[in-house]
């Protein structure tokens, strides 16, 4: 009986890992009402993806990114087998000096929040380097 | 017991030396004026580090990159601190490639023989987008590398 008791215990926590955070679910869409981020710990920085396309595996999405600096547009993929999100930020000179690259993951706690989370690499004149971001929306359009 | 018990400690030493000689290095501190050559996702590229200089502790790099006998212009930056590279691969000053990867130690500061790896990501072209790998060999100086 003392046996049997511990293999249960045994196979509940194994259940229980198995179950655990690693596998939270990629959305099919990205195109979403608002995405709330916040960049290398700054913000409120507002990105709208309007777009998201039907072709290959990481289809483009293309919408605008909005912080304190201004409106900028955002061109780049995202993959739903797997939740990868990779975007350039194009400044208003019509180059880009930013590239986010994140995983976007349905919260287990409420199925129509989505978390966006990664790291963006920045060129600067002064500031180079790797940064994180982080965020979420709040409501999920219909894909397509 | 005698035996098993040097066994032991000489193979401790080995394994010690092994590992202090792959990071017994430091990384290049300077890669302007070098020149890299391989593949990414396959296909030959080659890169060309004209400048670095400004940008913080990962000084900016400029450089151009050149692929299928298509050059581009190639800006990002360099960490010397920890061997990260950057580059945003642009036509018309709008990058449609950016490379992410690091630069191996060697023992010697020449760039000779240096490996620079990771991935890119493809930003345009909705049948290709995604991440990619790429994998290049420095060359101490531009004119050194073959196309």
């Amino acid at each position: 009986m003392k046996k049997s008791i511990m293999l249960l215990s045994a196979a509940g926590l194994a259940g229980m890992l198995a179950s655990g955070s690693a596998f939270a679910q990629a959305p099919a869409s990205v195109v979403s009402a608002t995405w709330d981020l916040r960049a290398n710990n700054a913000g409120p920085v507002t990105l709208d993806i309007k777009s998201q396309g039907t072709v290959g595996n990481c289809p483009t999405i293309s919408g605008t990114f909005v912080d304190s600096a201004g409106t900028s547009d955002v061109v780049g993929f995202y993959c739903p087998s797997t939740g990868l999100i990779s975007f350039l930020r194009t400044n208003s000179k019509g180059s880009s000096s930013q590239a986010y690259t994140g995983q976007v993951i349905t919260l287990s706690t409420n199925p129509t929040v989505l978390e966006m989370d990664g790291t963006f690499l920045a060129v600067s004149s002064t500031a180079n380097g790797a940064y994180p971001f982080e965020g979420s929306n709040a409501v999920v359009k219909s894909p397509g | 017991m005698f035996h098993l018990r040097n066994t032991l400690a000489a193979a401790s030493l080995l394994i010690s030396a092994t590992t202090s000689a792959a990071f017994a290095a430091n990384w290049p501190t300077n890669l302007a004026g070098s020149g890299w050559q391989g593949t990414a996702n396959g296909s030959a590229l080659t890169l060309e580090v004209k400048t670095q200089g400004g940008g913080g502790a990962c000084a900016s790099i400029t450089g151009t990159m050149t692929a299928g006998g298509a050059t581009s212009t190639a800006t990002g930056y360099y960490c010397p601190a920890t061997g990260a590279v950057v580059v945003f691969r642009s036509n018309n000053n709008q990058p449609f490639q950016v490379f992410s990867g690091s630069i191996s130690q060697s023992p010697a500061n020449a760039l000779e023989g240096y490996a620079l790896s990771g991935s890119f990501g493809q930003y345009y072209d909705g049948a290709i987008t995604g991440f990619y790998p790429f994998s290049l060999i420095g060359s101490a100086q531009i004119s050194s590398v073959r196309y």
